[in-house]
């Protein structure tokens, strides 16, 4: 695993008494990246006069707090993941080495669904997003939320024939950084506890496109829910504007399978 | 059926332990279906399609390995999938691997069951074929897994297999008809265990239904949706659990003693 910096000094016609300063760039290994984001790398200013001797220290102390800061969010990651399991059994598949996802699966009633908690880290540039995705054959996929991160509730459902319906984004669960993580556990529990119920409801009223064959049909939503966001603004990263979060603020990439809202 | 993951990490028991998350090198899957396509794969569920015609077992399996891939993709979009049928032997029906639902498709609408019975089912071939494939996996750094889809009620299936070769994961989803004089779904059950434990890498899961229920198979699938890295023996197995709402705690106030009836 690397870092390195591409340090560019621009070579002029003209002699000038102080050598104007380098284009740095930082560049690391491709696991790294899947640590955190290298952008997001803010480099300190070069000052008139500097040299690279006394900026590359600058630099390693900057990328080494940012490291303690990442491994600080696995182990926060790691914990919360763990602290799912008493509830909703061990997960399907996790990601053992940085935490991003883990997914579980549950049933509500005669509904079963799975859970992908999903970490997103580049999205909404700067803000963290916490994905718990319930996929289900009969069943919901939740998004939720983590202390100074924002979480997208996306549900899908595949019916009897296997087909894929998936809702627009749900943002209006309980949530506080100041919560445990066994105490946020219980609160998604009770959480989709609820939206199952709304859920199966949403999906009924849900009407097919075309007969149900081999070749996926897929269902479009009839209703859109947005919800107000309800944050405790003292404790995000990112403060957002009080209205609705539409899909439009998420990456088409996010929507996969062709889902439709 | 206890077995040391590739990494030398050993599954977690697990009953009151709570579970952790082992940091373990991840891997991407490649599962390779086999789809037995024997006579009594067209056997008849106990549930019927839109047109009033009871869904045969290979319709069921069809529906419901879309719905694994559906899910597997959602889970992770890394994961691939490629197929291969089981008549008395396997043969591979598409075998570049693909994370596309789309040309899942009509790979298995192609798949047609034999009019007869075949009279053997020998897993050799599929084995084989199975631990090519792994090496390649492996050289991408995934790992492969193969699900055996089985419908003979009468044919326990056969295999040779040498040493202490297990390359691959080995999953077994088995639907039979109830025990009758004239079949024996219990041997079959017992030489499907006796595969699974001489070749399975990871802790393989094996499930079985006689009662014809496509819900109970979709259920089913959704267990193996788990990762082999990532598994607990089969009899550990504690999800899905119900999300159900807890009853309110108990009253804390002590119980009358006045309650007690006399004793006649």
């Amino acid at each position: 695993n690397f870092v390195f910096s591409q340090v560019i000094f621009p070579v002029s016609r003209k002699y000038s008494p102080a050598p104007s300063a380098p284009r740095l760039k930082l560049v690391c290994s491709s696991e790294l990246k899947a640590l955190f984001s290298i952008d997001d790398i803010k480099l300190p200013a070069w000052l008139d006069g500097m040299c690279m001797a006394e900026y590359l220290p600058i630099i390693e102390d900057k990328l080494k707090s940012q490291l303690v800061e990442a491994g600080a969010s696995i182990g926060a990651r790691k914990c919360f993941i763990e602290a799912l399991t008493p509830l909703f059994g061990r997960p399907l598949e996790a990601d053992s080495m940085f935490c991003w996802k883990a997914t579980f699966f549950a049933s509500f009633g005669s509904l079963r669904f799975w859970c992908t908690l999903l970490y997103q880290p580049s999205f909404l540039s700067n803000n963290q997003l916490w994905c718990f995705k319930v996929l289900s054959h009969c069943g919901p996929l939740v998004p939720i939320l983590l202390p100074d991160q924002v979480t997208v509730v996306i549900l899908q459902h595949f019916n009897s024939q296997g087909t894929p319906v998936m809702s627009p984004p749900l943002i209006d669960y309980p949530w506080s950084p100041r919560w445990d993580v066994s105490k946020m556990a219980e609160r998604i529990f009770d959480f989709l506890v609820e939206e199952c119920m709304e859920f199966k409801k949403y999906c009924n009223d849900a009407r097919v496109l075309k007969p149900p064959t081999l070749q996926q049909p897929v269902i479009q939503c009839q209703r859109r829910r947005v919800y107000q966001i309800q944050f405790d603004l003292l404790y995000l990263e990112r403060k957002f504007a009080p209205g609705n979060l539409g899909a439009e603020h998420f990456p088409k990439h996010f929507f996969r399978h062709g889902g439709y809202l | 059926m206890m077995r040391e993951g590739k990494e030398g990490e050993s599954p977690n028991s697990t009953t009151s332990s709570s579970y952790t998350l082992q940091p373990i090198r991840f891997f991407n899957e490649d599962i390779l279906f086999c789809i037995d396509v024997d006579f009594e794969s067209q056997t008849e569920m106990k549930v019927s399609g839109p047109n009033g015609r009871p869904f045969t077992r290979l319709e069921s399996i069809k529906q419901a390995i879309l719905l694994f891939i559906n899910a597997k993709l959602a889970i992770n979009p890394d994961h691939r999938f490629a197929f291969a049928c089981l008549g008395q032997s396997a043969s591979l029906h598409r075998k570049e691997f693909s994370n596309k639902v789309e040309s899942a498709i009509p790979v298995l609408r192609a798949i047609t069951a034999s009019s007869s019975s075949y009279g053997q089912a020998d897993l050799t071939q599929l084995f084989r074929l199975a631990a090519h494939e792994a090496k390649k996996s492996r050289g991408q750094s995934r790992i492969l897994r193969v699900i055996l889809m089985y419908c003979r009620s009468s044919v326990p299936p056969s295999y040779h297999w040498s040493g202490n070769q297990k390359l691959f994961t080995l999953d077994v989803m088995y639907l039979h008809s109830k025990p009758s004089p004239g079949n024996c779904p219990q041997k079959v059950y017992d030489a499907l265990v006796d595969a699974l434990e001489n070749v399975s890498e990871y802790e393989g899961y094996i499930l079985e239904s006689g009662q014809g229920l496509t819900r109970l198979l979709f259920r089913d699938m959704c267990l193996l949706l788990s990762h082999p890295q990532q598994r607990c023996l089969q009899d550990e197995i504690d999800f899905p659990k119900s999300l159900a709402r807890k009853p309110p705690p108990a009253d804390p106030t002590p119980i009358e003693e006045n309650f007690s009836t006399p004793s006649q």
